[in-house]
């Protein structure tokens, strides 16, 4: 064998088997329903990354809380190198990754591409895809007598794209809520900056809106769950007095608030950590105390 | 954003659009066919492949017609999978895209001013028995067609499931299977529902009747050959096998012989299921195609292409090795004559159509079927 057969072995047996057992078990316990399977799959996926997730949300809250500082440094520096070496060494004080972002749209990934081609087998639109399926399945006869499942859910035929426009709508409406409740705001008032981060926010979800319309529709059910689980969990875990749902909604891009002037005689801004502010916040015993400390530190700043 | 996020982000858009742009080459599996070929008693030997169905005379293997043969108003025929009938000089051909075409046996020329449209794409063959074609759709649904007309003759009957099997005509009774796991025995005069029969999974394989022993055998993918009671409607044995029955079983004299995905043929006495094999032939991967006995010897080819001869008294090989054809088997191969031989002919996936010596299973001749 060479390397690419391989590695060809390994996705095969190593993560697309077991998912389309794994899809055909669920289904089989939820009644032949491959929609409801996708559903719970999506749940148990999200579970299962949730370290990954939580290690992302306490970057973004750190991220948040250093944007003050990263102000200062863009107006302290004019040269972009000192000023690039600054950003950075702030970020490693923080425990911030600029890429930790990226790291569960790539975990993701297998995922996605795994789940399409367990659709094409478990689904058998084709009769010879029915015929693959029956080489793909474990020796167990519950699962081998489970198939063929039930391939409409809702008004989908989940092994076709949706010809309707309602799951695009759906998956760019959540790819964007997500990206922009997990994209911190930035604190570069530079415009060609803020036109380039703009146009990531929107090329993201009108792609995979696109992709919608070119790929089976489960592969969309599952991209629309697991965003409205990230949402929920994002939501629940940063509290909601965090958020404002007209910001996150709206068109425009997110900025950092101008943090006020400070005198040359105040304090350097502590710069917390993501498990210091984790911790902060969670050894409030109430929400009141929290604000008193957050006041207590406002107040040790401006002296 | 400093220049290594925005390194990396580009990099994870770029990869993302190779990633998914490599995987949209082959966005959704292109159904290719394999239906089976048919000789007739005009003498005609027709061959499905891919999209289109060739015409050929079995004596000289002359090629006679071909369709759609890239005739505009049928380019959207799409992949035959189920096998054609034949009757009355009329090919009933049923295709992917959900329609029954009616064509001269002649010319290949269609009959009907338009073909039948079915509620979704044929995966089954056609029967045509006493002026009435009947064949199933993938919506579930068991039609019957005016053979000369076109036209319905009963409303359609609905399983739960589609209906992936030939239906057989056996006297005054019209069987079908569906992929909801029944046999449905129908009335083929009116379409009324005589009575049904449960397995545990869906069934894609034809049934096979059995009028001598009044049994019906039925292969599912429960992984069960079923023998039933056609009087009492009741299951009378069951051989079990490691995967599913697909294609239709070969019943000779008092032995029913069953192909299974498992790759294994399976051979059981009709009247109460006992193996007469001390055990199944093991083929080399899954066999789709169904067995056929010539010359006293049953042949069967699997998905990989090889083709074997197996002696039906021992299920012992009859020759040394198999033979490789250059591509798998899905179609079932058919028997025909020429210059007083018998001779085994079949097509591959690929769409090459051989004649193999039942005797020395050695291939004869091959034609490269175009399109």
């Amino acid at each position: 064998m060479d390397a690419l057969e391989i590695i060809g072995w390994l996705w095969d047996y190593g993560l697309v088997i077991p998912m389309i057992n794994f899809l055909v078990l669920i289904a089989a316990l939820a009644f032949g329903s491959f929609g409801i399977a996708i559903i719970i799959f999506t749940l148990l996926m999200r579970a299962i990354t949730w370290p990954l997730t939580r290690q992302q949300l306490r970057a973004a809250k750190a991220m948040q809380a250093v944007q003050p500082r990263i102000v200062e440094i863009q107006k302290k520096y004019k040269d972009p190198k000192r000023r690039s070496e600054e950003t950075m060494k702030l970020y490693r004080e923080a425990g911030f990754n600029p890429a930790g972002c990226i790291w569960p749209m790539l975990v993701q990934m297998p995922i996605l591409f795994a789940l399409y081609q367990a659709i094409r087998f478990t689904l058998g639109e084709t009769p010879e895809a029915l015929l693959d399926l029956s080489q793909r399945l474990y020796p167990v006869p519950f699962l081998r007598t489970a198939v063929p499942l039930e391939n409409h859910f809702l008004w989908m035929d989940l092994g076709q794209p949706d010809s309707t426009l309602i799951m695009a709508v759906l998956v760019g409406a959540s790819t964007f809520v997500q990206q922009r409740m997990t994209t911190p705001t930035s604190a570069n008032a530079d415009p060609q900056q803020q036109s380039v981060n703009q146009t990531m926010m929107w090329m993201m979800p009108l792609m995979f809106a696109f992709f919608t319309l070119q790929f089976p529709s489960g592969l969309a059910l599952y991209w629309t769950a697991t965003n409205v689980v990230g949402i929920a969990m994002q939501y629940f875990y940063q509290g909601p007095s965090n958020f404002s749902w007209r910001k996150i909604v709206s068109i425009g891009p997110l900025t950092a608030p101008t943090p006020a002037a400070r005198s040359p005689q105040e304090e350097p801004l502590k710069v917390e950590s993501a498990e210091e502010i984790e911790a902060g916040d969670a050894t409030d015993e109430a929400p009141q105390e929290g604000q008193r400390k957050r006041r207590r530190r406002r107040g040790r700043r401006r002296r | 954003m400093s220049r290594r996020p925005r390194y990396l982000v580009l990099l994870t858009l770029g990869l993302l659009v190779l990633a998914v742009a490599a995987s949209g080459c082959a966005s959704l599996a292109k159904p290719k066919g394999f239906a089976s070929p048919v000789v007739t008693d005009e003498g005609v030997l027709l061959v499905p492949s891919g999209d289109d169905i060739y015409a050929y005379d079995v004596d000289t293997l002359g090629p006679l017609w071909r369709f759609p043969s890239g005739d505009i108003k049928h380019k959207d025929v799409v992949a035959l999978y189920g096998t054609p009938a034949v009757a009355g000089g009329t090919v009933f051909v049923p295709t992917y895209d959900g329609k029954l075409y009616a064509l001269d046996l002649k010319d290949g020329t269609p009959i009907w001013p338009e073909a039948f449209k079915a509620g979704g794409p044929l995966v089954g063959g056609v029967a045509v028995a006493n002026g009435t074609a009947f064949f199933g759709s993938s919506e579930g649904d068991l039609y019957a067609v005016d053979a000369e007309s076109g036209e319905q003759v009963w409303p359609k009957f609905t399983t739960d499931k589609e209906v992936w099997s030939t239906p057989v005509v056996i006297g005054a009774d019209l069987y079908v299977t569906s992929l909801d796991g029944s046999l449905y025995v129908l009335d083929p005069a009116t379409g009324q529902l005589r009575w049904s029969y449960d397995t545990d999974a869906g069934v894609a394989a034809p049934p096979v009747v059995d009028t001598a022993t009044g049994r019906v055998f039925v292969g599912s993918f429960d992984q069960k050959l079923h023998g039933v009671d056609i009087a009492s409607h009741q299951e009378v044995w069951t051989v079990k096998a490691d995967n599913w029955f697909w294609s239709r079983p070969l019943l000779e004299g008092a032995n029913v012989y069953a192909a299974s995905l498992d790759g294994r043929l399976y051979a059981a006495a009709a009247s109460d299921g006992a193996s007469i094999w001390s055990k199944p032939f093991e083929a080399k991967t899954e066999i789709k195609a169904s067995p056929i006995l010539i010359g006293g010897t049953i042949f069967v080819a699997d998905r990989d292409g090889f083709v074997f001869g197996v002696d039906p008294a021992t299920g012992q090989a009859k020759f040394p090795e198999p033979l490789k054809l250059a591509n798998g088997v899905l179609a079932d191969p058919v028997e025909l004559e020429q210059g007083g031989s018998a001779v085994l002919a079949l097509v591959t996936t690929r769409g090459t159509l051989y004649f193999i010596d039942p005797q020395t299973l050695q291939v004869l001749r091959q034609i490269e079927l175009s399109g």
